[in-house]
């Protein structure tokens, strides 16, 4: 039986985005009309049909191309939504909270169609294998790589919002309470010190702090993972590089961007860990961090030479 | 079963002022604990200094942390200080003065802060200058006159700061070997210590100590004993004596930062070791012919060893490419022989592209490869009017991206043709080793064909068929003595960091009456160990005492969580029902 498998992709790639768009209304609808906002099963259920699509998708690319699904831009864009959608299933599920699906639902969407849609159609074909990629090393570093994107982008992203949404909180603290800003200063240190509660309900500031301290302790905690593979993933590279060409650094601007990604949210852990801030300090840091992750995800591939370029922008 | 676990409010209150350095709103000082006898009562002198150090781990609100968690500083709030020290009689050298306070300023946080940001964005700026081209090119693209870069940056400048070739200039190594300072400062002043710490175990025996840690609760109507046996049952390591018991689990999540640093440091000596000791070089052998390897290896340093490899002889015995349908490559091969000197065969491997070939200390990869010669056969050339055969070598062209090599077949005696001109010929142009593309003397296109096909083309009067190109294989030659160094400390690394993120989890407990009072801190996943310490608590047995008219005390308290399952259960006087209650404090 043959089966057509660039239709079948392209029906999968447009269903996903399809089923996302859906979702992202009805988390959007979900909070705008109040309502219990623990997690949600039916935008759940749309992420978890969405994470199908985009499995089958990479499948089928693996059984079309014979080799591990990881090869050029628009494959690890499409395994970057995949392990964003994965993150963000397992936090929604783990800590019961519905509002982060309405911050990363419009962001997994962009993402699933600048990929679709935006990229150009050369670059979505699937090619074989050039013989330096001929290797089980590509399966180990770039999945660990692209995954400590997607943890890294989902902690600074959650970050920004603590700082979007701090800014809009405590601007309404201190119109509610202008006599007392003193107290309204240590009662927010003391709730940001409190342990995480899970309601999240804009009426009261009370939960509003609370909801605060829980973004920032969501992103540190994500950010500490995908540092984590981070660290991991330039370490495979390396050795990577130094079975194939026997220099296991080379200042490549892909490694250098790396490096320079470890070296920020080193200082940004570092800032916790050891120098006990929390809040917007360590926000800032890791708003920069985002930047510097699309920097050395996108922007290197795409301006610069090197390695690891596709180079179709020529700058 | 309803259990209250609370974290200490009362501590959030008094540590929310003060320096962000001394706030320690969820810890017990150590010095509270010196009141009792039989708890640990001497700081060690380094806990004294270290308190004053700043790369040292503080407790945020909601960070992990500590290496030497609840042992150093006094809170500044708590209004009590330790009795100061008497002053040494003699001071130490001033040698040593100098090296206990260079140890303290490298061991800054805000420096290793520094050093990184500054580390990054040079790095930065090596990735947007194209580094390792010529003083021309800067020339060219960093220009003088008119529009210069960014206003200021003109090709002078750039190559005056070396940011031609940033990563090997002075300034960007003294960096990172600063950077290396620092962590091994920090390793000595703060993380060393931790770990001897981590081996003494400390007892908290006074209330208030207990009801100050992060967790604590009262579990009325309880034995020390089978707390410490339920520690024990979830893998906590638990110590006892006279009515206080502390327990640990995952001594590793305290001890993985250490790791982390050290094992950065082995691959900075790996790196140190490769960058003075190894050897490297790339070389061309074409089919059939042999080289020397030590002609290629240029060393990095004088200070460079030379490997045992190094009087080799690699001879390559063939080069192919195995190419697809479409024409593109899908990898390069090479059978090469290592031979020694007396010319003794020593290995053969097929080398290919992520398959180096290994001996005597040095690796040979296959990157890179050329055409050296094309073997033609030739009727109606000027030589000979029959059939002969040629090898013409060939040579690369330049411009473009893709490798182009090319040879001439002259069709008339070079030496009688005109001075100042070129003779007439056949050029020939190869790509790749499939095909083999014809021009004739006024550069026209005569015509492609495939290499081994055997058929012939008519150029300037000559019948030629192209039969085989001799390709050269490219290796880079490479002897680095430090890659075992780099390689353990990567795999520290990966190890070390992964165990970084595991709980170090600490309960204390003492006997209070009739019930016990417990404690605890984590390092990270604080949720999870209160939530880890509730259902533990929960399983303490209770044990009443033997007064039978305490039966009315028990049915009173039961009230607080209704939950007399068995009320009959309750009257014995034995660790009876696995039922138990806990107060908050």
């Amino acid at each position: 039986m043959m089966v057509n498998i660039p239709v079948i992709e392209n029906f999968l790639s447009n269903s996903c985005f399809l089923i996302l768009f859906l979702t992202t209304v009805y988390y959007w609808l979900k909070i705008g009309f109040g309502g219990k906002s623990s997690f949600s099963f039916t935008g759940l259920t749309g992420y978890g049909s969405a994470l199908c699509c985009l499995t089958l998708q990479l499948i089928l690319r693996w059984v079309d191309s014979g080799h591990f699904p990881l090869s050029n831009l628009y494959e690890s864009l499409i395994f970057l939504a995949w392990c964003l959608l994965l993150l963000y299933i397992y936090i929604e599920v783990s800590t019961k909270t519905l509002f982060l699906g309405v911050l990363t639902s419009p962001a997994i969407l962009c993402l699933v169609a600048f990929t679709d849609f935006s990229l150009p159609t050369e670059l979505q074909q699937s090619t074989p294998l050039v013989p330096a990629l001929q290797s089980n090393w590509l399966v180990m570093h770039v999945t660990v790589m692209i995954a400590s994107y997607a943890a890294l982008l989902l902690g600074c992203f959650i970050a920004i919002a603590y700082l979007v949404l701090s800014k809009f909180f405590i601007k309404t603290t201190f119109v509610t309470a202008p006599l007392s800003s003193q107290n309204t200063v240590l009662r927010q240190e003391s709730f940001l010190e409190e342990k995480q509660k899970t309601d999240i309900v804009f009426e009261k500031n009370d939960k509003n702090l609370k909801f605060l301290f829980f973004l920032d302790n969501l992103s540190y905690r994500t950010i500490g993972i995908g540092f984590c593979f981070l660290t991991l993933g330039i370490l495979s590279g390396a050795i990577w590089a130094n079975e194939t060409w026997g220099n296991y650094w080379s200042w490549d601007p892909k490694e250098t961007w790396a490096f320079i990604t470890w070296l920020t949210f080193a200082c940004y852990l570092h800032s916790r860990l050891v120098g006990g801030w929390t809040g917007s300090k360590p926000a800032l840091v890791a708003s920069f961090g985002f930047l510097v992750v699309w920097v050395c995800y996108l922007g290197v591939n795409l301006l610069g030479q090197g390695l690891h370029s596709y180079g179709f922008l020529n700058v | 079963m309803q259990h209250c676990v609370r974290a200490s409010a009362g501590a959030t209150a008094h540590h929310a002022v003060g320096t962000y350095r001394c706030r320690l709103p969820l810890l017990a000082g150590p010095c509270q604990r010196t009141a009792l006898p039989w708890a640990h009562t001497k700081l060690p002198a380094a806990h004294r200094t270290r308190c004053r150090v700043d790369c040292r781990s503080t407790q945020g609100p909601a960070a992990a942390p500590s290496l030497s968690d609840s042992d150093n500083e006094p809170s500044s709030t708590s209004g009590w200080r330790p009795p100061r020290p008497p002053p040494p009689p003699q001071g130490p050298s001033p040698l040593r003065q100098l090296y206990k306070r260079t140890l303290k300023q490298l061991s800054n946080l805000k420096l290793a802060l520094a050093e990184l940001a500054v580390i990054a964005a040079l790095s930065a700026v090596g990735t947007v200058i194209k580094q390792g081209e010529t003083y021309e090119f800067y020339m060219e693209n960093y220009p003088e006159e008119g529009r210069k870069v960014l206003g200021f940056l003109t090709g002078r400048i750039v190559v005056a700061l070396q940011l031609d070739h940033i990563y090997t200039a002075e300034y960007f190594l003294l960096l990172l070997a600063l950077l290396g300072a620092s962590l091994t400062a920090c390793t000595i002043t703060n993380q060393w210590p931790a770990v001897k710490v981590a081996r003494r175990w400390r007892f908290k025996g006074e209330q208030a100590s207990l009801a100050r840690l992060e967790v604590a609760s009262r579990v009325p109507d309880a034995r020390l004993v089978d707390v410490g046996r339920v520690l024990a049952a979830k893998n906590y390591q638990v110590f006892m004596k006279d009515g206080q018991l502390y327990g640990f689990k995952g001594l590793a999540g305290k001890l993985g930062p250490i790791g982390v640093h050290a094992s950065m440091l082995l691959c900075m000596a790996g790196f140190v070791t490769g960058a003075l000791g190894g050897f490297t070089g790339s070389v061309m052998i074409p089919q059939g012919s042999e080289t020397v390897v030590a002609s290629a290896l240029r060393s990095a340093s004088p200070l460079a060893w030379n490997p045992g490899g190094a009087s080799a002889v690699i001879r390559c015995d063939d080069f192919r490419i195995d190419y697809r349908e479409d024409g593109s490559v899908r990898q390069f091969y090479s059978d090469l022989t290592v031979l020694d000197v007396d010319g003794r065969e020593q290995s053969t491997k097929t080398v290919s592209v992520n398959q180096p070939l290994r001996f005597g200390g040095v690796t040979a990869y296959q990157t890179d490869w050329s055409m050296s010669a094309l073997k033609v056969k030739v009727a109606g050339s000027f030589v000979a009017p029959e059939d002969t055969a040629f090898q013409l070598p060939m040579a690369a062209l330049n411009g473009g991206d893709s490798k182009l090599y090319a040879t001439f077949l002259p069709a008339e005696d070079p030496a009688l043709a005109p001075p100042g001109t070129a003779p007439r010929g056949v050029s020939m142009l190869a790509r790749d080793l499939q095909t083999v593309t014809f021009y004739d003397s006024k550069g026209e296109f005569a015509g492609v064909r495939r290499l081994g096909s055997g058929k012939p083309i008519e150029v300037e009067g000559m019948t030629i068929v192209a039969q085989e190109v001799l390709a050269a294989t490219g290796l880079e030659l490479k002897a680095d003595p430090g890659v075992p160094l780099v390689y353990a400390g990567f795999g520290g690394l990966c190890v070390t960091t992964v165990v970084s993120y595991l709980s170090h989890s600490q309960v204390w407990a003492a006997q209070a009456g009739s019930g016990v009072i417990v404690g605890g801190t984590s390092n990270r996943a604080k949720v999870a160990f209160e939530q880890e310490l509730s259902d533990m608590l929960g399983e303490v047995p209770e044990v009443l005492q033997q007064a039978p008219d305490l039966v009315d005390g028990n049915g009173k308290a039961d009230s607080s969580n209704g939950s007399s399952s068995g009320g009959n259960s309750s009257s014995s006087s034995s660790s009876g029902s696995k039922d138990s209650k806990e107060q908050v404090l």
